[in-house]
């Protein structure tokens, strides 16, 4: 399990550099943003880009992260690919969730959080 | 990724022999060689036959074996449909069809799959059989999504109650077609078609 965190002013963007969110990874991956997000600023940004294959025990991870965010810290997501996508829509997630279309560009690279 | 023996195709030869002399193009990476050989050939539809213990990692691998073997024979969009449902079902027999067998070690029993599918007039036809424990047949009942209350939107204090499962069966029966199921002897079987279009059918491929 693969993140990277990247600063940015109001917060930070964890990018999943995985290509799989599935259920070999589901649970590593939702431990591992949890404890990441318990450090981070207000603003939360999870970048799926790199993932193209999302299955139900990955969006489970999502949501679980999702609801555990600490009081007034927020939690958005971006750079769905089209497969990922069709899951939140499916399942009417996307009305949930914040969903935003484009990842951020900006922010420097704090450093590779190793698996 | 490891492929099971009567899968794997044959190797071509080895990288020296693929030099300028023996090939006066430009020889293809060994995986890209690999890879050809395992589409199925021109005019022919693919199909795949695929043994193996439920396990998050190994369903891992059939998945990928699969976008492979299909690649081509549908639109994306197709065989992206394909993935998730085949995704959902496999990854519920890992979960759920496993039973702790009385045997003297107390292993747990991971049930033994038998993955097939076949392009189709009409549709991508599945197959999956598992001698795991028997499908609770309220599964395959008409379903709506786990409890996401109409007021969902720019609710804050129901953000606990929002579920983190339950979405499987509920994709299954989104994504499929035809779907049945039976349990024979000590297997489940669970038989399926992911439909494709006209428009998502790909030249040279079954009329739809």
């Amino acid at each position: 399990m693969q993140l990277t965190l990247l600063a940015k002013d109001d917060g930070v963007t964890i990018r999943v550099d995985e290509r799989r969110l599935d259920a070999a990874v589901a649970t590593a991956f939702k431990d591992r943003v949890r404890n990441l997000v318990a450090h981070a600023g207000t603003r939360v940004t999870l970048d799926l880009s790199a993932v193209d294959f999302m299955d139900s025990s990955g969006l489970g991870a999502i949501i679980a992260i999702y609801k555990a965010m600490p009081k007034g810290r927020s939690l958005e997501l971006t750079g769905l690919s089209s497969n990922v996508a069709r899951v939140f829509r499916l399942t009417r997630m996307d009305t949930v969730l914040t969903i935003r279309p484009q990842p951020p560009t900006d922010g420097a690279q704090l450093g590779e959080a190793s698996p | 990724m490891t492929l099971p023996p009567e899968s794997r195709p044959p190797d071509p030869r080895p990288p020296d022999a693929l030099s300028a002399e023996t090939l006066p193009h430009q020889p293809l990476p060994v995986e890209q060689l690999r890879r050809r050989l395992r589409l199925a050939p021109h005019n022919r539809q693919p199909m795949l036959h695929r043994i193996f213990r439920a396990d998050p990692s190994t369903v891992r691998d059939a998945l990928l074996y699969l976008r492979e073997r299909f690649d081509g024979s549908a639109g994306t969009e197709v065989l992206s449909r394909l993935e998730l449902a085949l995704a959902e079902v496999l990854n519920n027999i890992c979960e759920h069809g496993g039973t702790p067998q009385p045997d003297p070690l107390h292993r747990p029993h991971s049930p033994l799959v038998h993955l097939f599918v076949v392009r189709h007039v009409g549709g991508i036809a599945c197959a999956v059989t598992d001698d795991g424990r028997p499908l609770p047949v309220e599964c395959l009942d008409p379903r709506n999504l786990p409890h996401i209350t109409d007021e969902a939107e720019g609710i804050d204090h129901d953000i606990l109650l929002l579920p983190e499962g339950g979405f499987g069966w509920y994709l299954i029966q989104d994504l499929t077609a035809s779907l049945s199921y039976f349990r024979e002897g000590r297997r489940n079987f669970l038989v399926f078609i992911v439909p494709v279009d006209k428009a998502e059918a790909m030249p040279g491929n079954l009329p739809f």
